[in-house]
């Protein structure tokens, strides 16, 4: 498997994801909303709760000190009236007539409305136990043996204090186990000590065992008993009884409250058994506490439902978001229209490309407000095309009109536009102003015509061949084509010609052409490396260019004609040496012989010397006749065209320079002349220059040659619009030595006429009414039977 | 032909053509002057006399040092020789360029000899007197170095025409200092009357500016 990198994250998706969530945050409200109320919720359930147990708490306190309250008041108030049925029983015992009998059976009256009581006994005051009365209760068969001395310092202490306060009296409380055995036999004890009196006279006591629990089972109903353990307690809080063994948790709650009859602090603590859930058993709070619950989860649930929705609406936001960014950024125009043709959406390129907005074009059936006038029934058709699903998919142009008038060129692509069932709604089209495109690839084939018209028309044969051994011609132009078809084997030829080199001038055999051939690798359109190939027929140049180097030649010789000015003041100056030397010697001799005394020695050397000057001077003499010998002139048939064209060539060089231009007029069927070339082409050449010199500041800027047939003869006329020749001057203008030229040595037109002459010809020089002068010349024609006359060295 | 003691002067002849000098020698010593000929410029510069009183014939077209190159070095040595241009055709604006520079004239080939001697001759005399004048000046300026500075103050206004009294109050002294000075000048100075003096100064190329 390929080293694929793993996709990088989606930066685009990510950046909308970052904005919706952004905008789609839950109100603040929102995402606080729901914990505060179910916060609140919570703790209002638990302060209810709270309040509840707390209440609950109270009230059971409240209920435990009532109830406790009322127990000691009953116990107090059963404890009184024991008290009371004892006192008046000891009452009775002080008369006289009170017996055992008596004593007995109120005794167990007594004991039986109070079955806690144990069983009663007198005892006189010696505490000898005189009557004994058990219970006919369950538990009364405890009794006190007669005449048994009443025990215990308890006991005794207390019956001394009943004698002493001449009341009723409750003794601390005792243990006694010697009774039935096994279980509960009623401990522990507190004897009830009722003194008696007989006018003041201490008989004894009635004592009236009291067994401390039955005395609770007697008062503590079923319901405390069931609520609390109810516990009668000493001072020092030591169980002496109680209701019920088991115990109740530590953290009850206790009330005591001391039964103030009974001594040593008795008392009775009540302690509360764990209460009934005040909640549970609260159908109140079970319908709060279930609303609340239900209103918890509701809010719960509302709240995910809050979260979900809002990740929903953001990843929606997300996405709608990148989708209409999508939409927006496009540079293209969209628009929809509906299944009658009717605009239902366009996109912000769309209105900025036409200038109508959103609210113009939406809602707008045709014709479109973008409709140019005047093109609404090809717009009209096109629509229709469109709606019955025959638009072309590759698009097709129309012309748009903008809000502001102005047109523009628009090409439409149109696709159906289908809902996710596939139910077609309407048409999609995009718009792109071709505008632009369409001016560049007019640009472009413009160019492509301009470019192939040049290669076309151009002169020089262009190819370009690619592939091995310039197998393919892929181009070639008209003036290749004409000369080797449309086939690479003439590109190859001259290639081949060429041999390494990339420039060259070829010889083609099979043309029998000149060619200058330049070659050139190039990269072509499609990225080949091909060659290109440029042939340039210079055969005529080639031509040309032995003629001129002939003719080079020949001006080499008739230069000498030209720089005669120079040559001649050479001359001058070589000539004038020698001259010189034979004047000086001569003169000198003449001198020395006037003056006297001069001996032939004397004067010999010097005119030897002088002779021998004049033979120098012959040399050079000489030698001008020798080069006029190579210069003579030579005639034969020659064409007027080749050396008005030559001359000119030569002049145009000096008349370009100063703006002059040079115009002739030569009659297309002129027969040759009959002329020495070279001497006619120096007397032009000489002509001309003269023609141009004398143009210096003219305003026509124009020299005219022209030539005509006269008879047999052939006229040329030199025509130039200079400040002409002043009559005085014209008349000695061919004379030798005059020039009008400062540097001028005045042999030009001498030797012009000179020449002409030599042709049997005129030269005259007249007026150009236009201003300027004409200087005009004949020459003659070559006869029939062209002759090569040569004169005679 | 009879040898004077002095000739009637000397004449130098620069000419690369040897046939040229060799007769222009032949032709000149048949008026009797003292001719010397040299075939190029560097040569004749190498061996003329600075001190006679000479004329030279210069050819203006030369190999190497061409004559008007000549004479520029010739100004530049202070060798004040008249000079003869022989010139060929067409030298017009040349003749003006050494005109300027102070030669003196021009001959032309083939020469016409009674011209020729007296351009010579006139140009002797120029040269004598040239000498003379020289001579003069050298004299003059040695005269005239003798004096001070305030010396030359009193001789420059004596030479402007002013008065004692006007030299006194220019420059501040007494009409007495004047007239001393004045006396000491013309002692030392060798005059013996102000047109000498003026004589001397102007000979001797004007006073040193101050």
């Amino acid at each position: 498997m390929d080293n694929i990198p793993p996709p990088a994250p989606d930066s685009v998706l990510l950046a909308f994801d970052r904005m919706a969530r952004a905008k789609s945050r839950r109100p603040e409200l929102s995402r606080y909303a729901y914990p505060i109320a179910i916060a609140l919720l919570a703790a209002l359930l638990a302060g209810l709760a709270y309040l509840i147990v707390n209440e609950d708490r109270e009230l059971q306190r409240d209920a435990l000190n009532r109830d406790v309250d009322t127990l000691v008041q009953s116990i107090s108030l059963r404890l009184e009236t024991m008290g009371e049925a004892a006192t008046k029983i000891a009452l009775n015992v002080a008369d006289a007539d009170y017996n055992e009998r008596r004593f007995t059976s109120a005794s167990r009256e007594l004991m039986l409305q109070k079955q806690e009581l144990m069983h009663m006994a007198f005892v006189d005051a010696e505490r000898r136990v005189r009557w004994s009365v058990a219970s006919p209760g369950p538990l009364g068969d405890t009794t006190r043996p007669p005449d048994s001395e009443i025990g215990g310092d308890a006991l005794r202490a207390a019956i001394a204090h009943a004698q002493k306060s001449h009341s009723a009296f409750f003794s601390p409380p005792y243990e006694d186990v010697s009774g039935p055995a096994g279980g509960d036999n009623g401990s522990p004890f507190t004897d009830l000590v009722v003194p008696v009196f007989r006018d003041e006279v201490y008989l004894g006591a009635i004592l009236a065992r009291v067994s401390l629990p039955q005395l609770l089972r007697a008062t503590v109903n079923l319901e405390l008993a069931r609520n609390y353990r109810i516990s009668l307690i000493d001072d020092a809080g030591k169980v002496l009884a109680t209701s019920t063994l088991s115990e109740a948790p530590p953290d009850a709650a206790r009330y005591a409250v001391p039964i103030a009859l009974l001594p040593d602090g008795l008392a009775i603590e009540a302690s509360a058994f764990k209460q009934r859930s005040p909640l549970l058993g609260n159908a109140l709070a079970w319908l709060v506490g279930g609303l609340s619950l239900v209103v918890m989860a509701t809010l719960v649930a509302l709240a995910r439902r809050d979260v979900r929705q809002a990740r929903v609406e953001r990843v929606l936001r997300a996405e709608t978001a990148f989708r209409r960014a999508m939409e927006d950024s496009l540079a293209t125009g969209m628009e929809v229209i509906d299944r009658e043709g009717v605009i239902r959406h366009v996109n912000p390129a769309f209105c900025q490309m036409t200038g109508w907005s959103a609210s113009e074009l939406v809602g707008r059936g045709p014709p479109f407000p973008y409709w140019p006038a005047g093109q609404h029934a090809a717009h009209h058709s096109q629509l229709a095309a469109t709606l019955a699903g025959k638009a072309a998919p590759s698009g097709f142009e129309l012309k748009v009109q903008r809000k502001d008038g102005t047109l523009f060129d628009a090409r439409m692509y149109v696709s159906p536009l289908l809902a996710d069932d596939g139910e077609q709604l309407g048409w999609m089209s995009a718009m792109a102003d071709i505008t632009e495109p369409k001016r560049i690839s007019e640009q472009l084939a413009l160019a492509h015509e301009r470019f192939t018209t040049v290669l076309e028309s151009l002169d020089a044969a262009v190819s370009v061949v690619a592939g091995p051994g310039g197998a393919e011609l892929l181009f070639a132009n008209r003036s290749y084509r004409d000369l080797y078809a449309a086939d690479a084997a003439g590109h190859r030829r001259l290639q081949g010609a060429l041999g390494t080199s990339t420039a060259g001038e070829v010889f083609d055999g099979e043309t029998q052409r000149w060619l200058d051939v330049r070659t050139r690798e190039v990269r072509w359109v499609d990225g080949r490396d091909v060659r290109l190939q440029i042939a340039t027929d210079i055969t005529e140049r080639k031509a040309t260019e032995d003629i001129v180097r002939q003719q080079q030649e020949k001006v080499q010789l008739t230069s000498r004609l030209m720089t005669m000015g120079e040559m001649a003041s050479s001359l001058a100056h070589e000539l004038n040496q020698p001259l010189t030397a034979i004047s000086n010697y001569s003169l000198g001799t003449v001198s020395r012989i006037k003056d006297g005394g001069a001996s032939v020695d004397d004067v010999l050397p010097a005119l030897e010397k002088a002779a021998g000057q004049a033979q120098r001077a012959g040399n050079i003499i000489r030698r001008i006749r020798e080069f006029v010998k190579r210069s003579e002139p030579r005639r034969r048939p020659t064409p007027a065209a080749r050396v008005v064209e030559d001359s000119i060539s030569f002049a145009e060089i000096e008349a370009t320079k100063r703006g002059i231009a040079i115009r002739t007029q030569l009659p297309p069927n002129m027969p040759p002349l009959d002329v020495d070339p070279i001497l006619i082409e120096q007397l032009l050449l000489n002509l001309l220059k003269n023609a141009v010199e004398a143009m210096e500041g003219a305003k026509v800027r124009v020299i005219d040659l022209v030539v005509r047939r006269v008879d047999d003869m052939a006229e040329f006329s030199v025509i130039d619009h200079g400040t002409g020749i002043p009559e005085a001057q014209r008349a000695s203008l061919f004379q030798p030595f005059f020039s009008t030229k400062s540097e001028g040595m005045g042999m030009g037109l001498n030797i012009c006429r000179s020449i002409v002459e030599f042709h049997h010809g005129r030269l005259t020089v007249e007026e150009n009414p236009e201003g300027g002068s004409i200087f005009r010349f004949t020459l003659p024609l070559a006869r029939e039977q062209a002759v090569n006359d040569n004169p005679p060295a | 032909m009879t040898d004077n003691a002095e000739s009637l002067g000397v004449v130098y002849v620069v000419d690369d053509d040897d046939a040229v000098r060799d007769s222009l020698q032949w032709l000149l010593e048949a008026s009797r002057y003292r001719v010397f000929g040299f075939e190029s410029a560097e040569k004749f510069l190498a061996g003329y006399d600075p001190a006679a009183i000479a004329v030279a014939i210069l050819d203006v077209r030369m190999p190497g040092m061409s004559g008007l190159e000549l004479q520029e070095e010739l100004i530049a040595r202070k060798a004040t020789f008249p000079i003869i241009f022989i010139t060929g055709h067409g030298d017009v604006p040349m003749a003006v360029n050494t005109m300027k520079k102070g030669a003196v004239d021009f001959i032309e080939k083939p020469f016409d000899q009674a011209a020729l001697k007296a351009l010579v001759d006139r140009l002797l005399v120029a040269a004598r007197e040239g000498a003379a004048a020289n001579e003069r000046q050298k004299l003059s300026e040695a005269l005239l170095a003798k004096l001070t500075p305030r010396e030359e103050q009193v001789l420059e206004r004596i030479a402007a025409g002013r008065l004692n009294k006007q030299i006194a109050d220019d420059l501040g002294i007494s009409i007495k200092t004047v007239e001393a000075h004045r006396a000491n000048i013309m002692d030392k100075v060798n005059a013996s009357t102000v047109a000498d003096l003026m004589r001397i100064v102007l000979s001797g190329g004007g006073l040193k500016p101050p």
